[in-house]
This record gives C-alpha cells, sequence and structure tokens, in this order.
C-alpha cells in the first residue's frame, strides 16, 4: 500500500517536471511589452504601429511599424522586426485611425476577444494622422495616452469606455459603441476631442466633446464634468459654466396612443465656482431664474442630441434595449428601421445647488 | 515502527550485590569507603559525581563517626538507621532497586558484605550542572512573565504547583528510556480534562521503547499521530503562562526531566499562532496583533512563489506602474526568477542559520553583515533584483512572528515547494500547492483530534478564541473539540456600569 502511494507521487512529481516544458514561459524582463497599439489602412493593407516602452536604461522606446493583409499576420510581420517574443498583455490603449474605422473594424476586434491576456484597455480613435500621434506620444511616458483618456473619462466630459462595455456594445444587440477621439492641437499637443459613434462596426457619426459630456450625463454612472452654456437672464448675458458632481439618470418609453415617447429624466448635483456679479444666489428669484436656465439648456441640447443620434441612425444610449423589454418579437432590424426614427423625446432635468460657496 | 525489541542494548542483569559492587567500580568515580561501627565494618559506596558532598560531609560522615567513637555499646543497627538524619532512607534487598538507586546518586551503607543490612540514602544532588533560571529566552514576550521552565523536572513541577493551586492537578510519573532512565510527567486536570486524552497519553508514553531521551520533543516525535509530517502536531513552549494556560484549557502536558520545554496535545493549528502576549493586552490591540501574525504567515509562505509565478508566466497582471521599477531592477539579473529567488532564500536561510549558531554577540553583528552589506552587494553584483531582496526579507521577517519555533520552522520550509511549483506552473502551481498541503493538514491528527479543527470540521462554536482574541467575558468556556468534562472555566459578572456621582 505504502509503495503504491509513492510510486503514484512519483509518477505525478515526474509528469509535473515533464509537462512544464510545454508552458510557455514569458518572463517579464525577456518579452516585448507594449502599452500603444496603433491600426491603420493604408494601400488596401492594414498596418500595425507599436511602441515597445522604455524601461531598461540601454533600450530607447522604440516605434515600430509593420503591414500585413489581415490581422492575425500582422503578428508575425511585427515580430520580424523585434528582437524578442512579442506579448499583448500590456496593451494599454489601442488606437484606430479614421480611414480603418470607417472601413469596419470587427476582424480586429475578434482577435483581441479572443486573447485571454488581454485585459482592460482603452480603444481609441485618432482624428488626426495616427503616425504623428504615436510620435508624439513616444516624448511621453509610456502610459502618456491611457492616463490622458482615463483623466478624461473620470474628470472630464467622455463616457466611461472601455474593452468590456466594447464587447457589451459590439456583440450585445439594441446598442452602437461609441470611441472616444482623439486629435492633435496645433502646437502639437494631444487631446481629447470628441466622440466617434459607430454603426455595426463602421464609424458613422462624430460628436463634439460638449456634446460627449451630455452623453455621458444620460449613459453613464459617473457625471463629472464641466458645462458650459450662454446664460440669459435679468437682461445680462453671458457665458456660464459649472461642474457636474453627481447625480443619477433614468430612462423609460412612454406610449400614448400612436405616439412613442422616449422619456429621460436627469437629476444632477453641480458645484458653481464662478457667479457673474449681477446674480444674488441669496435671492429666491435669482436662484430660481439660474437653476430653470440651466435645466433648461441642459434639456434642450439633450433632445437635440437625441433627435441628431435619430438622423443619424446611431444609438449609442441603448434605446433599442429599453424598448426590446416592452416589445415582443423585438428585432434589431426592424427596430432601427421602422420604429425608432419615429421616436419622440424628452429629457428632464433637475439641478441641485451642491456647493456654490467658499471652498471644496 | 516500533515492534522490534531494542536488541542493541540488552538490559544489563546483575544477579548478587557484589556482581554489581564490582561492575560499578569499573568507573573511577565510584567511591567506596570503610568504618568501623559497634565493631564491625560499615561501608559506604556512591558515585562521588551525583551526590551532594555538603550533604555527605556535614551530616552523613559525622553521625557515622558519633558511632564509630564509642566501641563499648551494644550493637544496634536498627536504631543506627532510625536515627539518620536524613529524609529518604530505604532498606532494601532488592539488587535491581540498589543498582538503579546507586546510578541516581543514593548512597549504600552495608555492614559486612550482607545483604540483608543495606540501606539506600538519598544524598543526590539533582542540581550539578543545571541552570537554575530560565527567561524564556526563546519565546520572548515584552510584557507579562518572563518565567520559563529549567531542565529539572522537580523545578517546573513546582513552578507549576505554585500556579496552579488546586487539587485537580494530577502529575503522573513514568520512566522512560533503557539507558537513560528519564522521569516523564504526565500533568492534567482531574475531572475536566478528558479521560479519552489521557489515557491515549499514557498508553502511547508506556510503549516507547528508546535508549536515551534527551528532550520532549524526542518523545514528541514518537508518539506522534503522523511522523511524515512537517507541521508540529503537539504545541511544545518553555513558557509557564503558556503550559498552564493549555492545561486549564483542558489539554494534557508531557514535562521531561532533563528538558526546559513542555509539550501539550490535542493542539490545533491555531494554537500555534496564539502568543500568550494577546492574553496580557486589551482584547482589541490583542486581536490586531494576532490577525497581524496570521496575515504575516501567509505573506512569508507565498510572497516569495506568488513574485515568481507572476514574473515567469502572469506579466499581464503585473499594474502598469510597478512594470517599470520591476522590469529595470530585473533587467541585469542574467538568471530566471527561480534561480534568483532561491539563491536569496538561501542566503536568507544561511544568515538565519549562522545567526542561531554563533554566539549572541557575533550573531547580532552577522545580522546587519548579512541583512545590509550581502544583500547590497548582491544587487550591485546583479544577481538578484531590488524588488526580490525586500520581498525575500520582508517574508523572513514575517516569518520571525511566529510565536512558536516549530512552526516558524515548517513556515521556513514550505516557501521551497511553492516557489518550485510556481516555477513549473506559475498561478496553477500556487494553487496545487495549496491543495496538496490543505488535503495534507485536513488528514492530520493530534492524539485523535482533528487538527485542523475549527476549520474543519467546521465549528462555529469554536471560532470565539481563533482569529481573533475575545474579551474574558467572551472565553470562559474550553474549547468544544477537546471535549472536557467540564466545560465553564469562570462565571464572568455582567459589569454593572455605576457613575461615581449617583453615588453620593
Amino acid at each position: 500500500m505504502r509503495s503504491n502511494t509513492s510510486v503514484k507521487m512519483f509518477c505525478v512529481l515526474l509528469s509535473l517536471l515533464l509537462l512544464s516544458g510545454c508552458i510557455p514561459r514569458s518572463i517579464v524582463d525577456e518579452v516585448s511589452l507594449m502599452h500603444n497599439v496603433g491600426f491603420d489602412r493604408e494601400k488596401g493593407m492594414i498596418k500595425a504601429s507599436v511602441i515597445f516602452p522604455n524601461y531598461t536604461e540601454i533600450n530607447k522606446p522604440t516605434l515600430i511599424t509593420a503591414y500585413a493583409k489581415n490581422t492575425s499576420s500582422l503578428k508575425g510581420k511585427l515580430a520580424a522586426k523585434i528582437q524578442s517574443h512579442l506579448e499583448m498583455g500590456q496593451v494599454r490603449v489601442m488606437l484606430l485611425s479614421e480611414k480603418l474605422s470607417k472601413s469596419g473594424i470587427s476582424q480586429l476586434l475578434d482577435s483581441v476577444c479572443k486573447d485571454p491576456k488581454i485585459g482592460v484597455i482603452r480603444i481609441a480613435v485618432s482624428r488626426g494622422s495616427l503616425d504623428k500621434i504615436l510620435e508624439t506620444s513616444l516624448k511621453e511616458s509610456p502610459v502618456y495616452l491611457k492616463n490622458l483618456i482615463d483623466n478624461s473619462i473620470e474628470n472630464g466630459g467622455i463616457p466611461n469606455i472601455d474593452l468590456h462595455t466594447m464587447f457589451d456594445q459590439h456583440y450585445g444587440s439594441g446598442i452602437d459603441m461609441y470611441f472616444p477621439t482623439l486629435n492633435l492641437d496645433p502646437k502639437g499637443k494631444i487631446f481629447v476631442d470628441g466622440i466617434a459613434i459607430f454603426k455595426k462596426d463602421k464609424f458613422q457619426y462624430m460628436i463634439s466633446d460638449k456634446e460627449a459630456l451630455l452623453l455621458k450625463f444620460m449613459s453613464d454612472r459617473n457625471k463629472n464634468g464641466k458645462y458650459e452654456f450662454n446664460l440669459n437672464m435679468n437682461g445680462h448675458k453671458t457665458n456660464f459654466g459649472f461642474e457636474t458632481l453627481y447625480g443619477n439618470h433614468n430612462k423609460h418609453i412612454i406610449r400614448n396612443k400612436n405616439i412613442e415617447k422616449v422619456k429621460l429624466n436627469l437629476v444632477l448635483n453641480i458645484r458653481i465656482e464662478e457667479l457673474p456679479e449681477w446674480i444674488d444666489l441669496q435671492n429666491k428669484s435669482d436662484f430660481n431664474s439660474l437653476r430653470n436656465n440651466i435645466q433648461y439648456s441642459i434639456s434642450r441640447e439633450a433632445e437635440q442630441l437625441l433627435e441628431s443620434f435619430q438622423k443619424n441612425k446611431v444609438d449609442p444610449l441603448g434605446i433599442g434595449r429599453i424598448y426590446r423589454i416592452k416589445q415582443k418579437g423585438w428585432t434589431e432590424n426592424n427596430f432601427y428601421q421602422n420604429i425608432y426614427p419615429k421616436l419622440n423625446f424628452e429629457v428632464q432635468t433637475k439641478i441641485i445647488f451642491r456647493q456654490v460657496g467658499v471652498g471644496k | 515502527m516500533f515492534k522490534k525489541n531494542n536488541n542493541q542494548n540488552p538490559r544489563v542483569n546483575h544477579q548478587t550485590l557484589t556482581e554489581v559492587i564490582t561492575s560499578a567500580k569499573k568507573s573511577n568515580d565510584f567511591t567506596e569507603i570503610k568504618k568501623i561501627v559497634f565493631g564491625s565494618s560499615l561501608s559506604i559506596s556512591y558515585f562521588n559525581t551525583l551526590i551532594d558532598h555538603n550533604t555527605m560531609q556535614k551530616i552523613l560522615l559525622p553521625y557515622i563517626d558519633k558511632y564509630e567513637n564509642n566501641l563499648e555499646k551494644k550493637l544496634d543497627k536498627d536504631k543506627f538507621y532510625r536515627n539518620l538524619p536524613l529524609e529518604e532512607v530505604v532498606k532494601t534487598s532488592d539488587v535491581k532497586e540498589i543498582e538503579d538507586k546507586i546510578h541516581n546518586g543514593y548512597a549504600l551503607l552495608k555492614f559486612e558484605d550482607k545483604i540483608e543490612d543495606c540501606i539506600l540514602l538519598n544524598i543526590s544532588n539533582q542540581l550539578i550542572g543545571l541552570r537554575q533560571f530560565n527567561e524564556s529566552e526563546n519565546e520572548f514576550s515584552v510584557t507579562g512573565p518572563k518565567l520559563g521552565f529549567v531542565e529539572n523536572l522537580d523545578t517546573n513541577i513546582s513552578l507549576l504547583r505554585r500556579k496552579i493551586k488546586s487539587p485537580l492537578l494530577i502529575t503522573e510519573e513514568i520512566v522512560i528510556g533503557t539507558m537513560s532512565k528519564t522521569r516523564v510527567m504526565i500533568v492534567y486536570l482531574d475531572g475536566i480534562t478528558n479521560k479519552k486524552h489521557i489515557e491515549t497519553v499514557k498508553k502511547r508514553l508506556k510503549g516507547i521503547d528508546f535508549d536515551i531521551v534527551w528532550d520532549t520533543t524526542v518523545l514528541e516525535q514518537i508518539i506522534s499521530d503522523n511522523s511524515n509530517t512537517p507541521f508540529p502536531i503537539y504545541l511544545s513552549s518553555e513558557r509557564l503562562d503558556r503550559i498552564t494556560y493549555t492545561i486549564s484549557s483542558g489539554q494534557v502536558a508531557i514535562f521531561c526531566d532533563g528538558s526546559p520545554y513542555a509539550i501539550s496535545g490535542p493542539s490545533t493549528i491555531l494554537d500555534f499562532f496564539i502568543s500568550s502576549e494577546d492574553y496580557y493586552y486589551n482584547w482589541i490591540i490583542g486581536s490586531l496583533f494576532r490577525l497581524i501574525r496570521i496575515l504575516g504567515i501567509f505573506f512569508s509562505i507565498f510572497s516569495s512563489s506568488f513574485y515568481v509565478a507572476v514574473v515567469t508566466f502572469h506579466y499581464e497582471m503585473i499594474p502598469i506602474d510597478l512594470l517599470g521599477p520591476l522590469i529595470s531592477s530585473r533587467a541585469n539579473v542574467p538568471f530566471p526568477p527561480l534561480l534568483e529567488v532561491i539563491f536569496l532564500e538561501v542566503t536568507i536561510e544561511l544568515l538565519r542559520e549562522a545567526g542561531a549558531r554563533l554566539p549572541t554577540k557575533i550573531g547580532q553583528t552577522l545580522g546587519i553583515v548579512g541583512g545590509i552589506v550581502i544583500g547590497q552587494a548582491a544587487v550591485a553584483a546583479s544577481l538578484t533584483s531590488n524588488v526580490l531582496l525586500i520581498i525575500i526579507a520582508l517574508s523572513a521577517l514575517a516569518s520571525f512572528t511566529t510565536p512558536t519555533i516549530t512552526m516558524s520552522n515548517t513556515i521556513r520550509l514550505l516557501r521551497f515547494p511553492f516557489i518550485i511549483l510556481s516555477a513549473i506552473l506559475g498561478g496553477l502551481g500556487i494553487i496545487l500547492g495549496i491543495t496538496i498541503m490543505l488535503s495534507h493538514l485536513f488528514r492530520l491528527k493530534s492524539f485523535g483530534t482533528p487538527y485542523m479543527v475549527p476549520l474543519h470540521p467546521f465549528r462555529v462554536n469554536s471560532f470565539k478564541d481563533s482569529f481573533i482574541r475575545p474579551p474574558y467575558s467572551m472565553i470562559n468556556e474550553r474549547a468544544e473539540y477537546l471535549k472536557t468534562d467540564k466545560n465553564l472555566r469562570y462565571k464572568p459578572k455582567k459589569n454593572k456600569k455605576k457613575s461615581d456621582i449617583n453615588e453620593e
């Protein structure tokens, strides 16, 4: 009995040692890691531009590009140009050029989707030249692009978008995916300038960063952002801005005989940092009038945005999903061809002044 | 395992008294003095290395001299024996007993070589060469009593009896060892400790056939439920407070002459992470320290294997901010992570082992030399990476927090299989190692009681005094798994809050 168990134990240990040869090792300093990957389309080929970061003193960060007819052979072409094994696991930002996005990206997303080592990555569309953006980021730290997008998602006006939300939007029905767009300003600095909304896997419609903030109010749990509008009150005119802190939103479908309406309730807690001297918040009429002005402005602009979505046949808000709850036999084609163009929108905003005085 | 009789050391079988004396005379320290008392010759024989010379010269010899001087009196041996001013006087004609007692420091008095008139006098000195005090050096605590056991069994039992002044405290003696004839004491509380446990201990101790018992740890290994385990099955401690606590909670303690360590059982794995200091602090602070200690154990076992697994296989789970420091510190290291870790772990083990063997003062210097100089030099020579040096140093530090040395050694050992498994299979290897370790632990038993209780079998009630140390009002019951005859230790009174202001 005893010898039997020890023989078994020996076999298990031996198989461990033998099998270990089959497991590919990727020792962290002996593989080529990358944080930023860009995909472009040039002359009917897919072009991949990859930045290898500089963590050791000897190696400088390098930008390597490769061309191939399909995405799976891209890896081989890239691997031919680098000194150690190519590993995708540390990719943090995937940049897609406008040209490629317009021609469809489902093939590319499929290869990303099937690699289990790829974790949370941010996907962005480059409006300017992709190569220039990558070259500019070469001068900064390797996580510069990731931090840039992260920051505009947390504090700026961009809704939360990463690989997981993309999977949900792309492979799920009743919603369209959207990515932030990157652009270069005249001085050569990279900035987030808006959101690219896709229909299926093709870039369809672009909204500005101001509209992106409204989309964030209506879809994201995090409602942090800076909103500005033209205030016309008490006979004065000025551009007025404030910071939104938190809040909530809910949307539902209201059916009234023949008219179907999407109703969106928005509650926003805001902080006012600067007030024109002709507004006195201690004064009740001033207070109410300012609040009504803000509420009206947000509601109106949000409605306009929803209508422009409707016009361009995109649905980043997932209205199809809400409608699906109420309708039996819902199909995506039927909804977007027959029902979506006829929907009416109503946005109701409630503003709560949370911080108006001194201090944070 | 111990079925065969020990044939290497056949018991000496002397038939007559003369044979005993001749055999003893082969040793140079055996002394025989001849005196004339009542006109007949009186011989006193003893091992002069075992007896107390003070008693010999100041009490026994003057007493005999008194009789030697008045020759005219009539021979009255009985009176002579009765009046001996000594505590233990044994009259016997049993050759076996005479031989045993001579080797225990007794002096043999006999008239004209007649066996009927032999008496044995206890003039032994049990304290020769033993230290008198023990400040529990190896299980140090900041607060609380520092009293520890010494190498003398009687001192230890005396210490114990002075702490537990109860008629319930029973000490039973068993002699073990064909050559050492070591006195082994089983200590328990009558009517509280489970009788089955006492019987098991007695049965196992009586079944021992061994030549020299050096220490209680030898007994611990022989009576162990499973000797093929790195885990200590019974708690061994040199602290008086620790052993009185285990006895009072219903465990059986075993003392052994010549050993400052007592062992007590049945123990569970959590017993080894409890320090008596926990009970001297306020329960909040005591619980915090205990939790930190348990966390330290996990850190100590898994940190280096986790490093190997992450660096070798799972680079994708490294946070991006850590990636830079990790890669740049490893960039110049020529070894794979496994060798790098093994190299540093072995260095630390060498330092620890060398520190333990060296005298205290040199040991401290060695710690500094080893820790700072070797560590820095190893990094500068790019034999290891900075990050790993910190991880290994911290895990070594964490393993020192374990209050029992035996368990601390186990943790030292456990790290290596985990490191090797993680180098072979990565994270899967660590999980595999944990699975093997847990299934081994679940099978362990201490005097027939599951070792992992209350974790397995899961006992909610026994969780009271495990990971946290609750206030004394809540731990007034003995642990369920010990199956004691009386569960209640004391009855806490509800603390009525009175404000002094209202009383006036």
